[in-house]
């Protein structure tokens, strides 16, 4: 077989280049189902983490450092998850300088076309609000 | 002898080219097109609702209609739920599409 010859047929290559047309499509619309979740996500940090920063302010307490807030928003954080249909994995609210509330919220990865292909993974986005 | 032709591996590859190659791939991008016409209709819905929530959350709800026009949304049945707790929920459905919005 001479590697050089142009003897043969290119379906092959037309296979080949309609699966990574696929897949390339595939990625794009998963990239973009990412970024939706990640929305989601980023809607009810920002949300939780301006309410405890609001708390705080009206009481005139400072943060403290370290201390996780996501109890005294409980009840809030399930609402509004249940509301944005999101099922949180990680969760987390605090301060880490003594002056801003930052929330870190997570959820599991789900794919809009269905095709994983048995990968998983976590989605994540944090939020700051002035405390004081 | 017009068998043997067709069994033949020596092909016109211009014309398995257009066949095959432009055909599939031009299928291929008409599903694509139509994939990512849904999802940019979801994707424009879940920002309208973020961003009306949030309207509505400042005490801003006029802008409704300049954001319906900005996401191209004009038929999107907008319902703002009470969720409690001062804060605004909003539900938009538009085509059978739904998307959620908070905010405080």
């Amino acid at each position: 077989m001479n590697i050089g010859s142009e003897e043969g047929s290119i379906v092959p290559l037309g296979i080949g280049v309609l699966v990574l047309t696929s897949v390339f499509v595939l990625v794009c619309v998963e990239i973009v189902g990412v970024q939706m979740q990640s929305m989601r996500v980023k809607q009810l940090g920002d949300t939780l983490a301006l309410e405890v920063a609001s708390q705080l302010e009206s009481d005139r307490v400072p943060p403290v450092i370290g201390l996780n807030y996501l109890p005294s928003v409980s009840a809030k954080f399930q609402k509004l998850s249940q509301f944005l249909n999101l099922s949180i994995t990680d969760a987390r609210i605090q301060s880490n300088d003594g002056k801003t509330i930052e929330s870190m919220f997570c959820v599991e990865w789900r794919s809009v076309t269905g095709i994983s292909f048995g990968n998983f993974g976590k989605v994540c986005e944090s939020s700051k609000a002035r405390a004081i | 002898m017009r068998l043997a032709k067709l069994l033949d591996n020596r092909g016109n590859a211009v014309v398995e080219f257009l066949v095959f190659v432009l055909v599939g791939e031009l299928l291929v991008l008409a599903l694509a097109t139509g994939l990512f016409g849904e999802v940019d209709h979801k994707l424009r819905l879940e920002l309208f609702a973020a961003q009306v929530a949030r309207a509505y959350a400042l005490g801003n709800g006029e802008l409704e209609s300049v954001l319906r026009t900005d996401y191209r949304l004009p038929n999107a049945k907008l319902n703002l739920q009470h969720c409690g707790f001062g804060f605004t929920c909003i539900s938009v459905l538009d085509d059978g599409v739904l998307a959620q919005g908070v905010s405080r």
